[in-house]
């Protein structure tokens, strides 16, 4: 076996096997997180808050655009304020989008 | 009164005050400094003090529970005792009352939640002053290629971005790359940028900043975020450059259903390459000392008629040669399109994101003279690409223990790249590069792929490149 094969199996075999750890861990895959943003959504839409079902909706549309959806729950509130600061000045995003869906995400981290 | 005696008295008095004055003293003093300090972390008493709010909210909630509980039953007596004949509206009302009454305990409820939450904010901010304005963000990348013309080879790079928000409205991010290169690790600021929100529809921006040209250098290149583990060919061979020296204006806004943004910025531009036969013609756009006098020019307009939907048209002007030399008044204009679209469909299981570009760039003619025989030609360079990926995001199915269908991406890229002069790989070439990526984590990926090369005129290099790469 030569080593490139070595080590293209080695960088396989560590895929697969962080794989299967991520798999095991149960936690937050992009679905998860849209199930958890589900859940979060349905007790947004339970509020009967309008701006926070407003919020929730936008960042499903708006953050999922150019990279997967990020967990609310990986930041912290003033995390949020200066990711979604970054994120409206690098995507544009209005300042309307920008409020809602940080109110959003802070009630939902 | 013996005199004597209270003189003795006065005296152990006196003592005895001394004595304590001088253990208890510096307490006060101490208690007042620690008080003055912001800073200073939380004092037992301070935390005493929480403590003893905290029971006291405890208090007066189980006090409102206990009320609403009596209330309640008296409700319930009331409706025992409500004869027949009135039963019907009675019970109406009763109702209305036991909501009202509900919606009033989850009020109390939720404002002493809020107050403690508010008590507890005030105790625990002041333990991390200044912290509070940073978050990190950036990419780690592993890679592995096997190409063929080419050694197989490792590589690494760790970029983290710094962010820094010291008021509402201003923004500054740093980038700091760290990159390995045959013996060495190289350093590089490949981003530095502090952006101020003017107003709704205005943020402006100085610094060096990822070129807002087309999509890929702003929004696409981080290793978490695109989808392959290599560059489309367009800016692999630096047709637009990554980052810009400069300022900017920039904002997004809506009008009725669709939505509009721009980017508009002025920087030091690319500069002129005419030194060798290899590299004649080319753009440089590292130009951290600008090589004239003149500042290049570009924007950039977005349009999303529906939120998945983005369609943008860019341009970039400026004079490209150097002062003085013989390129002087040479000038280049580039311009491009770009598409995306991004959506779940209930009915292939999953999510579809695809992403296409294409630019064309013009350097005016110049003939090149050296050590080698003079030429010209025509020095335009153009190019494409189109993406597809799609993730079973909506799949329940396993393919082994612990790995699902969900989290794998499947991905195929189309690139072609034209360009004209001696100073390019060949006139015409040709790509298709499949991928197949795992995603442990929203922001933490496995990605393989196999490329198919092919240059007209020169050798191909197909082959395998693998990666690991996260996103802070
Ligand atoms: C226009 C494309 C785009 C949109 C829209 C977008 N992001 Fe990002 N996001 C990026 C890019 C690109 C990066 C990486 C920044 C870098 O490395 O320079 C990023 C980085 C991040 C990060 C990592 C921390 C950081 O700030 O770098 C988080 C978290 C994040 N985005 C969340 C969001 C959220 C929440 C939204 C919705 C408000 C959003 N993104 C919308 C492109 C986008």
């Amino acid at each position: 076996m030569n080593t490139k094969a070595i080590a293209v199996l080695a960088f396989a075999g560590a895929a697969v096997l962080s794989a299967a750890a991520g798999g095991c861990q149960k936690t937050q895959s992009s679905t998860e997180v849209v199930m958890d943003s589900e859940g979060s959504m349905a007790t947004v839409a339970s509020t009967g808050d309008d701006n926070l079902r407003a919020g929730a909706l936008l960042w499903s549309q708006n953050c999922a655009r150019c990279h997967n959806l990020r967990n609310p729950r990986e930041r912290s509130d003033r995390q949020w304020d200066i990711i979604v600061h970054h994120m409206r000045v690098r995507g544009n995003l209005t300042a309307e989008e920008h409020r809602l869906i940080l109110a959003f995400l802070q009630a939902s981290n | 009164m013996d005199n004597g005696m209270t003189t003795f008295h006065a005296s152990r008095f006196g003592l005895l005050a001394l004595i304590l004055l001088f253990v208890t003293g510096p307490v006060p003093v101490l208690v007042a400094l620690q008080e003055a300090d912001d800073d200073a972390p939380l004092t037992r008493r301070e935390f005493e003090k929480f403590l003893e709010d905290y029971r006291q909210f405890q208090g007066e909630y189980r006090q409102v529970k206990q009320e609403n509980e009596s209330l309640r039953q008296e409700l319930a007596e009331l409706k025992a005792g409500i004869s027949d004949a009135s039963a019907v509206d009675s019970a109406a009302s009763a109702a209305s009352m036991e909501l009202r009454l509900d919606q009033f305990a989850s009020q109390q409820r939720k404002s002493i939640l809020e107050d403690m939450r508010e008590e507890l904010r005030d105790v625990t901010e002041p333990l991390m002053p200044g912290l509070l304005n940073f978050a990190l963000g950036g990419t780690g990348v592993v890679t592995y290629q096997d190409r063929d013309g080419v050694d197989s080879t490792f590589g690494a790079v760790f970029a983290p971005i710094l962010m820094w928000k010291p008021t509402d409205r201003i923004l500054v991010e740093t980038q700091i790359e760290f990159g390995l290169s045959g013996e060495d690790t190289e350093v590089g600021l490949s981003q530095f940028q502090v952006s101020y929100l003017l107003n709704d529809y205005v943020t402006i921006g100085a610094g060096k900043f990822l070129t807002p040209f087309g999509n890929f250098w702003e929004r696409w290149h981080p290793a978490w975020v695109n989808k392959l583990p290599v560059m489309p060919l367009v800016y692999e061979r630096g047709l637009i450059g990554e980052t810009g020296l400069g300022v900017q204006a920039r904002g997004g806004f809506g009008i009725g259903d669709s939505k509009f943004n721009y980017a508009a910025y002025y920087v030091n531009g690319p500069n002129f390459r005419d030194s060798s036969i290899s590299s004649a013609g080319k753009l440089g756009f590292n130009n951290f000392r600008d090589n004239n006098n003149n500042k290049a020019f570009g924007g950039r307009i977005g349009y999303l008629p529906i939120p998945e939907l983005e369609l943008g048209y860019s341009f970039l002007t400026g004079r490209v040669g150097s002062s003085g030399s013989s390129s002087s008044g040479v000038d280049m204009f580039a311009h491009g399109i770009d598409f995306s679209y991004a959506r779940e469909f209930q009915a292939i299981k999953g999510r579809l994101d695809l992403r296409a570009e294409a630019v064309w760039t013009d350097t005016d003619r110049v003939v090149f003279t050296g050590p080698f025989d003079p030429f010209t030609f025509d020095n335009k360079r153009n190019g494409w690409f189109v993406q597809a990926a799609y993730r079973p995001t909506l799949s329940s199915f396993m393919l082994g223990e612990g790995i699902e269908l969900k989290n794998m991406e499947f991905v195929a890229r189309y690139d072609q790249l034209r360009e004209s002069g001696p100073g390019t790989r060949g006139a015409d070439h040709n790509q298709m590069t499949l991928g197949l990526d795992y995603w442990i984590r929203p922001n933490i990926v496995w990605k393989a792929a196999y490329m198919r090369d092919d240059v007209r005129g020169d050798k191909d290099s197909d082959g395998f490149v693998m990666q690991f790469a996260f996103g802070l």
